[in-house]
């Protein structure tokens, strides 16, 4: 579908980057935390994820001055609770086998923030076979190899048998897709294709692939009230070569925003502490944000970047 | 055989399953089944049998179709019959285009067989979706009339889905996800058909019927589509590529 991105595209991720930028703070590492990081989904991720979100924005460029200035600032926070990636290098040090702090620094690098000890440190580690023998799920190898690409460093891999390993290239039957699986095909896609920045790093079937079972996807889901996966699935949209984006896909992801900015989850209501809610929500925030970035970015008219 | 103390609903509903099951046995060719529509029985039933055959439709004439099978003139007047008891549709609505679209291929089926000419004309319009968008409402419009979907008949309908096996592949694919398999096996029979006229479809129709099929469950008519679904791709050409 070659329509131009829908304006409500852009108003979603405005107000989903505000909502976080106002909220960022209930995101905060905990006092004293370790490079261990006990448990790292709590806030490790979702922080490594808010600066993903940001280093987007800011690469594309496409938002009002006062919305990038957000994005620069939920950038700096993300950056001052990694101790300006002392705590990623801490990591690295400490846990050989462990790939999130390469794949979290590569946000960081993105916008041109380096840690001189960590990309030592991590251009080392990049010549052990052991660590280019990780065994982990193809769609999360991707994601190695793509912050490996961001960040500069060359672990030998050959996108093309990368790729022909996770699901989608398989070129499965699209009838079989589950939720789970879904997420997994939507990472393949942002990984493949720098999050939009590289459409041929999809090959021509996959695709044509995606142009045609996309639509279906995105319906079924939006049916049920999946809406982070729906913000997913639109972002994979605007990563093709020629963005797919239904304005009706839009409207019914624009319509479920509420008015702070904040997108829920799911059907499930949105209630709790502030610190419960952020939890929560904070994702599908990242998610609208790029989304509606990628979309906006990515005019039909924009020739192929790579 | 409708139970005697069942509410109209379901006696129809049973009938149309019942009947079902015959044509589905006389496509497999089980042995005594080759009269169709037998034993329309007592006053209560005869009506029953009759909106049976009204709700089957064209999908009556599936043995004759795809087999080969004999069409008794006794059946020739009981479809005939069903057609004075609950008359065309002749308006234009949505929903009455379906129910003239498989009157017309009922009408014409009959008269191919040796039946009176009903005198239903060819619906007009409505038969392609009418963009790349359109194509849920349209492939559940394609899954009401998936009686159409036999070989030898002729129709804008036909043309339609040899035209758009993507939006088809697209609402069986969601059907399929929705756990809607009814509506998954008409759908897979319309990309059956396409195939065997040597149309591409986007999903491999033999493996969808295969999945449907040991899925099960949901009554003889959908038995009656997968059955349809593999006669007819045991009779087509299945195009390269197909997923």
């Amino acid at each position: 579908m070659s329509t131009a991105a829908p304006p409500v595209a852009h108003q979603v991720a405005v107000k989903a980057l505000r909502w976080l930028r106002t909220n960022q703070r209930l995101g905060a590492m905990p006092p004293n935390t370790t490079a261990d990081i006990a448990e790292p989904n709590n806030t490790y991720k979702p922080l490594s994820e808010n600066a993903l979100a940001a280093s987007l924005v800011l690469r594309e460029g496409v938002a009002e001055p006062a919305d990038l200035h957000a994005a620069e600032d939920i950038l700096d926070f993300a950056w001052r609770e990694l101790r300006a990636g002392d705590l990623l290098y801490e990591r690295a040090l400490l846990h050989t086998l462990m790939t999130d702090p390469l794949e979290v620094y590569a946000h960081f690098v993105r916008c041109g923030r380096r840690h001189p000890n960590l990309d030592q440190l991590l251009a080392h580690q990049t010549r052990l076979r052991s660590v280019r023998a990780i065994e982990v799920l193809s769609n999360r190898k991707l994601a190695i190899a793509n912050a490996a690409r961001i960040v500069g460093l060359d672990y030998g891999h050959d996108w093309d048998i990368l790729t022909a390993t996770t699901w989608l290239g398989a070129i499965p039957e699209p009838w079989t897709i589950d939720w789970m699986t879904a997420y997994h095909m939507t990472h393949t896609v942002f990984h493949l294709t720098d999050w939009g920045a590289h459409p041929n790093g999809l090959n021509a079937e996959i695709t044509s692939y995606l142009q045609t079972w996309l639509p279906v996807w995105i319906e079924v889901w939006l049916e049920i009230g999946q809406w982070d996966l729906v913000g997913e699935l639109l972002i994979v949209g605007a990563c093709l070569d020629e963005p797919y984006r239904d304005p009706e896909h839009w409207a019914a992801f624009a319509a479920v925003q509420h008015d702070d900015g904040l997108v829920p989850r799911d059907t499930e209501p949105v209630d709790g502490t502030p610190e419960q809610v952020f939890t929560e929500q904070q994702h599908t925030a990242v998610v609208a944000i790029v989304a509606g970035t990628l979309a906006t970015a990515r005019t039909s008219n924009s020739p192929s970047r790579t | 055989m409708a139970s005697i103390n069942a509410s109209p609903e379901t006696a129809f509903t049973e009938s149309a399953d019942n009947l079902a099951g015959r044509v589905l046995d006389n496509l497999l060719g089980v042995q005594g089944a080759a009269l169709v529509i037998a034993d329309v029985g007592s006053t209560i039933d005869h009506k029953s049998a009759l909106a049976a055959v009204r709700v089957l439709g064209s999908d009556i004439f599936a043995p004759q179709v795809l087999t080969g099978a004999i069409f008794h003139p006794e059946d020739a007047a009981t479809v005939a019959a069903a057609f004075r008891v609950f008359p065309p549709a002749h308006t234009n609505t949505s929903a009455e285009s379906v129910l003239s679209w498989r009157d017309w291929a009922t009408a014409q089926l009959l008269t191919r067989y040796g039946g009176d000419d009903l005198g239903v004309g060819q619906p007009d319009g409505g038969c392609a979706p009418v963009s790349s968008r359109d194509w849920r409402s349209w492939s559940a419009r394609m899954a009401q009339i998936s009686p159409l979907a036999l070989p030898g008949l002729d129709s804008p309908i036909h043309d339609a889905a040899c035209d758009n096996p993507v939006a088809l592949g697209r609402g069986l694919t969601r059907a399929m996800l929705r756990r809607d398999y009814p509506t998954a096996a008409r759908l897979v029979r319309w990309l059956a058909l396409v195939s065997s006229v040597g149309g591409v479809s986007p999903v491999d129709p033999a493996t969808v019927a295969a999945h449907l099929k040991l899925l099960g469950g949901d009554g003889t008519r959908t038995a009656l589509d997968l059955a349809i679904t593999q006669r007819l791709l045991d009779m087509g050409q299945i195009g390269m590529g197909q997923k």
